[in-house]
């Protein structure tokens, strides 16, 4: 009995050593362009780059801040709206940070964690929360502009306006269409599963697209608001859907590459495009090419119409990416695929060669 | 594959992911909810390990029952070897063996263990352990679609540590009372045995307790689920008329008048030993104190 009990408290004493700690957020937002101003968040701060020379501007928040501030980690977007940036974070609040200094203008506090991103159309910032909440704001003070909109579960994902109609997707499986200037429920489509990506509205189509754990990129009609069509993927979406020349494309969670045909819901190429792990980040179009990263860092270059390989091979970033790419002028005059890996370095890849562009730069130092 | 990947290999796809689509699939069929699964799966856990738990019962109820020869060797024998030879030798005639008592317990470590990394899969209290969590899921849809999970149950948040202190308490106390129930009735002969005994009695609730404020609350309903069951089990078959006075006592040697029906006084054998009462303390060693109770009330009625 007390070798029983004595063996008991010694594995258990080394099990709290070894793994008592609870998972603590790291965060995985993209990085944003505005103007000649690179902003790269990394786990809990937001780094301000000149993108001439990438020379540091500012980061937020300030080290002398930090018993105030305090954001746990950025997992949403930040957004840029008249000289302010709106800075989603994990510790519930939503900060408005001044784009030249850096300096907080004013912060909003919610129920709950901050994992989407938020979005500024005119004037109003539009974000949801873990509380359940889709908020609208007014950009320049921080006041809600309607009651906050309630939802059935966690909203993580980035709303998306258009037509004066604000789509927000949330993990109780609901597409939410709401007024975006009163915040009044307009319509909702009901999901099999909960839904982080956000909506993407393709006003040509007439279509919005949600994709989830239900395994589904599905589109929906902005007008019938039903299933236009749908694909099924073996396992979740969480990425951005990307629309380009009437094709869809996204990658998920099962490590494919998904491209459907807008107007028929039927896919484009032979049989989806494989990569070597989960797909979180969303793709981007640069050099001609579909470029997809992997959640372990390696980047695709792959062929629009075909669905295969155009790269000769993918190229290895030595590390977890989870953010989203930036695509930035490169100084030759093209362009170049900004990554930001979870370790917290900034590469450029030349989407054309899918060789690395000058020397990485570490977030932080 | 060398066999630290073997393990590791089997240790994830032996147990931690079917614990964790285990729990995911209790968690469906309770509407989400977390806690209720936990419960689910505690009950599930002890039903299909019951064959363990009832060798375990059998081999605790084996153990209290040679206690009086196991103290007689213990007086009798001063040469540890020859003690434990002897020990042995009423173990084996009793049809019983100690390991009885260790290995269902050791078969819940791995468990309990394993269950830690499913509630934290599970849950998925950061966004990077629900992206995780797509990758263990197995390919059924009704599993698949059922995340998020509800983490509240009752006050807590199942994968973060309980702050109220309400689940230490509870996890202390339910080790507390499985562990008494546990303990033989009768003191060790043996003063460092005895010693040992004390410090586990103390040391064992503390620890879970301390551990409980670590550990996501998942955990720790898990242990108070399992404890409960534990307990009642314990009760069922030990035997009913089990002296509740001693889960309140804080001394391992009950008084004689607490100690368990089925069980040696051994004290007042000792005493009536010292006084020469031979007969007294060989009733006193052999016969079970429930039937000695009766016998001592029909005298006084003679008398």
């Amino acid at each position: 009995m007390v070798v029983v009990g004595l063996l008991s408290i010694a594995v258990l004493a080394l099990l709290t050593v070894a793994c008592a700690r609870i998972a603590s957020p790291r965060g995985w937002a993209s990085p944003v362009l505005s103007d000649d101003v690179l902003l790269a968040p990394h786990r809990d701060e937001l780094f301000a780059f000149e993108i001439d020379g990438f020379k540091a501007r500012w980061a937020f928040p300030v080290e002398q801040d930090r018993d105030d501030i305090d954001p746990v980690a950025l997992y949403g977007t930040p957004a840029v709206a008249g000289g302010a940036v709106f800075v989603p974070t994990h510790d519930n609040t939503l900060y408005a940070v001044d784009i030249e200094s850096g300096e907080l203008l004013w912060s909003f506090e919610t129920d709950g964690s901050l994992i989407g991103g938020a979005l500024v159309v005119d004037g109003i910032v539009y974000f949801g929360s873990d509380d359940g909440n889709i908020y609208a704001l007014n950009a320049e003070t921080g006041r809600p502009e309607w009651q906050p909109f309630k939802t059935g579960e966690k909203v993580q994902s980035t709303p998306a306006v258009a037509g004066g109609t604000l789509y927000a997707t949330s993990l109780d499986g609901f597409l939410y269409a709401l007024d975006a200037q009163t915040g009044d429920e307009l319509w909702s489509f009901e999901t099999d599963g909960g839904i982080p990506s956000p909506p993407v509205v393709d006003e040509a189509a007439g279509l919005v697209y949600v994709a989830g754990f239900d395994q589904k990129l599905r589109a929906i009609g902005i007008e019938s608001h039903e299933e236009v069509w749908s694909v099924k993927a073996g396992n979740w979406f969480w990425t951005t859907p990307l629309v380009f020349n009437g094709v869809v494309y996204a990658g998920a969670l099962d490590g494919k590459v998904y491209a459907i045909e807008v107007d028929t819901g039927v896919e484009l190429w032979r049989e989806p495009y494989e990569t070597e792990a989960p797909i979180r980040a969303a793709p981007v179009i640069a050099g001609g090419k579909l470029i997809v990263v992997d959640r372990d860092g390696n980047v695709h270059g792959i062929d629009l119409e075909e669905g295969i390989d155009a790269s000769n091979g993918f190229l290895p970033l030595g590390d977890d990416v989870l953010a989203d790419p930036l695509i930035l002028p490169s100084v030759d005059g093209g362009e170049a695929v900004l990554f930001v890996t979870t370790a917290g370095d900034l590469v450029q890849v030349n989407p054309e060669t899918l060789a690395l562009v000058g020397r990485p730069i570490v977030l932080g130092d | 594959m060398d066999l630290l990947e073997l393990l590791g290999w089997l240790w994830t796809n032996g147990l931690v992911i079917p614990q964790t689509n285990l729990l995911v699939l209790f968690a469906r069929v309770s509407f989400g909810s977390f806690g209720i699964a936990v419960i689910l799966f505690t009950i599930f856990m002890r039903t299909i390990t019951w064959p363990l738990t009832q060798q375990q019962l059998k081999a605790s109820r084996a153990m209290q029952s040679t206690q009086p020869q196991i103290q007689e060797i213990q007086k009798k024998y001063k040469d540890p070897k020859r003690r434990s030879e002897e020990t042995m030798k009423v173990y084996k005639e009793a049809g019983f063996s100690p390991l009885g008592c260790i290995w269902p317990m050791l078969i819940q470590m791995p468990i309990w263990f394993a269950l830690f990394q499913s509630i934290r899969f599970t849950l998925g209290t950061t966004p990077e352990s629900l992206l995780g969590l797509s990758q263990r899921l197995y390919p059924w849809e009704y599993l698949r679609t059922a995340p998020p999970l509800e983490n509240q149950f009752l006050w807590m948040d199942m994968g973060q540590p309980d702050t109220t202190f309400i689940m230490a308490v509870l996890v202390g106390a339910s080790t507390w009372v499985q562990q008494r129930m546990t303990m033989p009735a009768s003191p060790s002969a043996d003063p460092q045995q005895q010693s040992m005994n004390q410090t586990m009695m103390y040391m064992m609730p503390l620890m879970f307790a301390f551990f409980t404020l670590q550990f996501p609350s998942g955990l720790a309903l898990y242990w108070v689920a399992t404890n409960v069951i534990g307990v009642v089990l314990q009760y069922f078959y030990m035997g009913r008329d089990f002296d509740w006075r001693r889960i309140v006592s804080l001394n391992p040697s009950p008084a004689p008048a607490a100690q368990q029906a089925g069980q040696p006084q051994q004290i007042e054998a000792e005493a009536g030993s010292e006084s020469g009462e031979s007969d007294s303390e060989e009733r006193a060693t052999r016969e079970p104190a429930g039937k000695r109770r009766r016998r001592r009330r029909r005298g006084r009625r003679r008398r």
